[in-house]
């Protein structure tokens, strides 16, 4: 019988069965998971949000997951899951019994409702299947194939990809070490989601066969510095549409191909000291031929670009409880990885922008709309960043973090920690730049700007709902400055106390000169007669404070109550944006937002854990409301202010806002309502 | 923006002069643990998944401090900690046992999940977790996985991660009686595992070979160390601590992958 080498030279193992305990053996686990959300929108588009969909905010619904991990022989694993549809499987459905599919009359998508939709019926779907060989050769230690999330990888290359489950991708990884253990390597190839995983949201019409390639190679030299080098190869193909002639085969071509090499050096040579640095390069090439589509995760042409992480960290250098941590960041504008993480990783060192403002949807000018989306509070917390194109906040509760999209950043974030007598401080300040600071993405006009405007899902905040930073026309600076703090009582038990103060300064002067104008209002509703008139200013500051405690050794609770404001000038009444389709417009999509935002959010939290069961709750109660002002443009390219009933009411009769402001002089009020309740069991 | 600047500016002034009057001295002694030995028994190779730095379970030094009521606890690592699956701590991937012996007599096993056993003369009567999961979940796991020596294990109410850094801190009343400069300690690096075996208590397995989430380079079975660093030799940080740990460290497996000789533990004194 054979063991892997280190073992037996670690211990004393007398002569370990080949037909161990665990062969033959099944481990069974699982997990019921019920969710409760109550909320004012009164929605029941399904148990979480979605962009596409609607966001519901009210009902109960239960998932089931059964996993199970077996040892079918010393050399072999496999393992899965077994987990039910958790979408619009409401208790009320009753277990999905009834419904069918209509048509519409006069045609039209057919709805199905019930045991017919599969969001409804609470049907169990496979997942996670994968089969894990241990062969017991030198030179390979594991081949797995099917499923896995992938993050062995690394977020700017292949990162984890949740949709809906974090391992949906599947594919064959085989890992090892060589040359004595002193070289690891991680070996992949992955099938490509033809879901997403391309232009115009696909791979196109062969999909079986598009794959991505990896190859990481890692280890140490020396004591202190540790080396990885990843390169990815993805590749999509299609069948040749001049190959006409089927019986000799038929030939393929490539749709897409997508080759990203990434260099990475972690250095801890010194106790107070801790560096590493990743390189990555990029390069992405399209068929031509591909129609360009404003929806799409991809650039619409063949660009290459690299991107640098550079992080240091100091730790109790000179004084004692003193933390410093920096990152300078610099991701190219056109760099591009399809199967970088598009959420679940955050590879910047800040905590980026607020998610209460997020991309919320909110019809700030209409009255009768309501909200869409994750709705008007956002998401709890900050942001978590990532370098896909289609950041993915699909499937998602407010109380999750959302992902943002930061292609093109490039900047500078400094954290000193310090903890003095139980204290611990925290100050973030970040200066943020852009790569893609250019008139046309660099180009003549808009429409040869590589990356496209995907506006919402990855947007951001009040007024940047399309201006994302692949806006095709910016020139744009932000500022990040956050101050946190955290104590804990020594009274009854321990009291929790936590605030933070956060400013945030975000200028854009987008078009910077008249003879660009023409193209980057292109669309007829807008005509700006100076580029200064679309200058947008927006001061972000916000605070809160949060009290908790461990009331019982089962329950803790926790209150907190924020405050969110924006100062926002977002150019004068003829700025509509630079990418805009009329049926943005009223939708929540695109609105007319500048004015003054303040948006108020009070919550209790309370988690209740029993061996084998977890409670949360969360329940939240959010009133703001928006000022709006209007500006007017000089010839001279200043601006003024427009006050009084009448005179707003006349502005914006005659602007391309015409007819989306409801009651352009009054004031909005907003105040919305959500709880989510989560009862969890393992067994 | 520049007066925004400026009044951060003064809220930290205020808050560090708030804290700084409220510091208190405190007693403490220190260990050191050697770079490189997060290897537990000789051979243990960490998880493939990219979460998994080089340096996250490798113990550089363990500080103990405490005035007339609460001692402190921290664990310093060879990596900068990482919250990647916020758990609200500052860490999510480590776990730290502390052992303590204040008092002659004591438990020799350890807490489930680890598969060490403590030596004669070094038994422990406390032990405390320093753990990113809640405090009532590591509570409320031990409840079920570790009945008998409940009434021992001590859980901070708040455990963070900064820097390279974990801390806890507890009631000095709830470890027992004395000068905790003098009691004895063996710190045990685990690893945070959400969904663990049933019997273990909220530890990551070592196996045969290295998986995702799962530690290599030692068996399939529970006969093996499930352990990452421990403290060994005099706790000074030299090369031949390493050694130390391993001799430590050995254990012996059946035939079929049962114990016959659980590694045994020992715990590391400062002298005055």
């Amino acid at each position: 019988m054979e063991f892997k080498k280190k073992v037996l030279a670690s211990a004393v193992l007398l002569g370990l069965a080949s037909q161990m305990a665990m062969a033959g053996d099944i481990r069974w686990y699982g997990s019921v998971y019920n969710k409760f959300l109550d909320g004012n929108q009164n929605s029941q588009t399904g148990l979480y949000n979605n962009s596409e969909f609607g966001s519901g905010d009210i009902g109960q619904g239960t998932e089931f997951e059964l996993m199970f991990e077996a040892k079918v022989s010393e050399k072999v694993e496999v393992g899965g899951r077994l987990k039910s549809r958790f979408d619009s499987n409401y208790w009320s459905n009753f277990g999905g019994f009834g419904g069918g599919c209509e048509a519409p009359a006069g045609g039209g998508e057919v709805t199905c409702t019930g045991e017919s939709n599969p969001k409804e019926a609470q049907y169990l779907k496979l997942r996670g299947i994968y089969t894990r060989i241990t062969p017991g050769y030198d030179w390979i230690d594991s081949v797995t194939i099917g499923s896995n999330d992938w993050g062995i990888f690394d977020p700017m290359t292949i990162g984890k990809m949740r949709y809906i489950d974090r391992d949906n991708g599947s594919g064959i990884l085989a890992q090892g070490a060589l040359f004595d253990d002193s070289l690891r390597y991680d070996f992949a190839r992955i099938s490509l989601p033809s879901l997403w995983a391309g232009p115009q949201f696909g791979t196109g019409d062969l999909h079986a066969q598009d794959a991505a390639y990896a190859l990481q190679l890692g280890g140490n030299v020396g004591d202190d510095l540790n080396v990885t080098l990843i390169h990815e190869y993805v590749q999509d193909q299609e069948l040749d549409a001049n190959d006409t002639n089927a019986t000799n085969g038929r030939r393929l071509e490539t749709r897409f191909a997508n080759t990203v090499t990434g260099l990475k050096l972690a250095w801890d040579g010194l106790d107070f000291l801790s560096t590493n640095v990743a390189l990555y390069n990029s390069s992405f090439d399209i068929d031509d031929s591909i129609t360009e589509a404003r929806w799409t995760p991809t650039p619409s042409k063949s660009v290459n670009d690299t991107s640098l992480l550079l992080n240091v960290e100091l730790s109790d250098f000179g004084v004692e409880d003193l933390t410093v941590s920096a990152q300078y960041f610099d991701i190219g504008k056109d760099y591009f990885s399809m199967m970088a993480s598009r959420r679940e990783a955050d590879v910047l060192l800040t905590e980026g922008y607020d998610a209460a403002w997020g991309w919320s949807r909110p019809n700030y000018n209409s009255k009768s709309a309501g909200t869409a989306n994750v709705g008007y509070g956002g998401w709890r917390g900050t942001q978590q960043q990532v370098v896909a194109v289609n950041a993915d906040n699909e499937f998602t509760d407010f109380d999750e973090a959302q992902a943002y999209s930061v292609i093109g950043w490039k900047g500078l974030t400094v954290i000193p920690r310090y903890t003095i007598a139980d204290v611990d401080l925290s100050l973030e300040i970040t200066l943020l730049d852009f790569n893609d600071n250019e008139q046309a993405c660099g180009s003549a006009v808009k429409a040869d700007c590589a990356m496209p405007g995907l506006d919402g899902v990855s947007g951001w905040g009040v007024g940047g709902d399309y201006r994302s930073v692949l806006s095709p026309y910016q020139d744009k600076s932000t500022n990040i400055f956050v101050l946190r703090a955290e104590h804990q009582l020594d009274v009854l038990g321990g009291i929790d106390l936590s605030g933070f103060v956060k400013f945030m300064g975000d200028e854009d002067k987008r078009v910077t000169s008249n003879a660009a104008l023409a193209d980057a209002y292109s669309n007829a509703s807008t005509v700006i007669a100076h580029h200064k008139h679309d200058d947008r200013e927006a001061d972000y500051t916000s605070f809160g404070l949060s009290v908790g405690a461990q009331l019982h050794q089962d329950l803790y609770v926790k209150a907190y109550y924020d405050v969110y404001e924006v100062d926002l000038m977002d150019g004068t009444i003829d700025n509509v944006p630079t990418v805009f389709d009329g049926w943005e417009q009223g939708g929540g999509w695109v609105e007319y937002q500048t004015g003054q935002h303040s948006k108020n959010i009070f919550g209790l939290q309370a988690d209740y854990i029993i061996s084998g069961i977890e409670v949360g709750a969360k329940v939240e109660f959010i009133h703001g409301t928006y000022d709006p002002e209007y500006y007017q443009g000089n010839a001279d390219g200043s601006v003024t202010e427009v006050t009084g009933a009448a005179a707003i009411d006349a502005l914006v009769a005659g602007s391309g806002w015409n007819g989306n402001i409801d009651a352009p002089s009054e004031d909005f009020d907003y105040s919305q309502y959500r709880m989510k309740v989560f009862v969890k069991t393992q067994f | 923006m520049t007066t925004k600047i400026k009044t951060m500016l003064k809220a930290l002034t205020a808050v560090s002069t708030f804290a700084l009057s409220l510091s208190a001295a405190a007693g403490s002694i220190e260990f050191k643990d050697p770079k490189g030995d997060d290897i537990g028994a000789g051979h243990v190779v960490y998880p493939t998944d990219g979460v998994y730095k080089p340096g996250s379970f490798d113990l550089k030094k363990f500080i103990v401090k405490s005035d007339s009521k609460k001692a402190t606890f921290t664990a310093e690592l060879n990596t900068t900690l990482e919250d990647t699956w916020g758990m609200g701590s500052g860490f999510a991937i480590q776990m730290i046992f502390v052992y303590i012996d204040t008092k002659p007599g004591g438990h020799t096993d350890s807490v489930p999940g680890t598969n060490v056993t403590f030596a004669s003369g070094s038994e422990w009567d406390k032990v405390v977790i320093l753990s990113p999961q809640k405090q009532s979940r590591v509570i409320s796991e031990a409840q079920v996985k570790a009945p008998n020596i409940l009434s021992d294990i001590v859980v901070p109410s708040r455990t963070k991660g900064k820097g390279k850094k974990i801390t806890g801190k507890v009631n000095l009343a709830d470890l027992g009686e004395g000068d905790p400069t003098t009691w004895g300690y063996q710190v045990v690096v685990q690893s945070n595992e959400g969904f663990p075996a049933k019997t273990d208590l909220l530890t990551r397995k070592v196996n045969e070979y290295e998986g995702q989430h799962r530690f290599g380079g030692q068996a399939d079975t529970d006969c093996d160390p499930h352990v990452l660093d421990v403290l060994a030799g005099d706790g000074k940080g030299k090369k031949s601590e390493i050694a130390a740990q391993i001799e430590m460290l050995k254990f012996e497996c059946s035939e079929d992958g049962e114990i016959v000789k659980l590694s045994e533990l020992s715990m590391l004194r400062k002298s005055k």
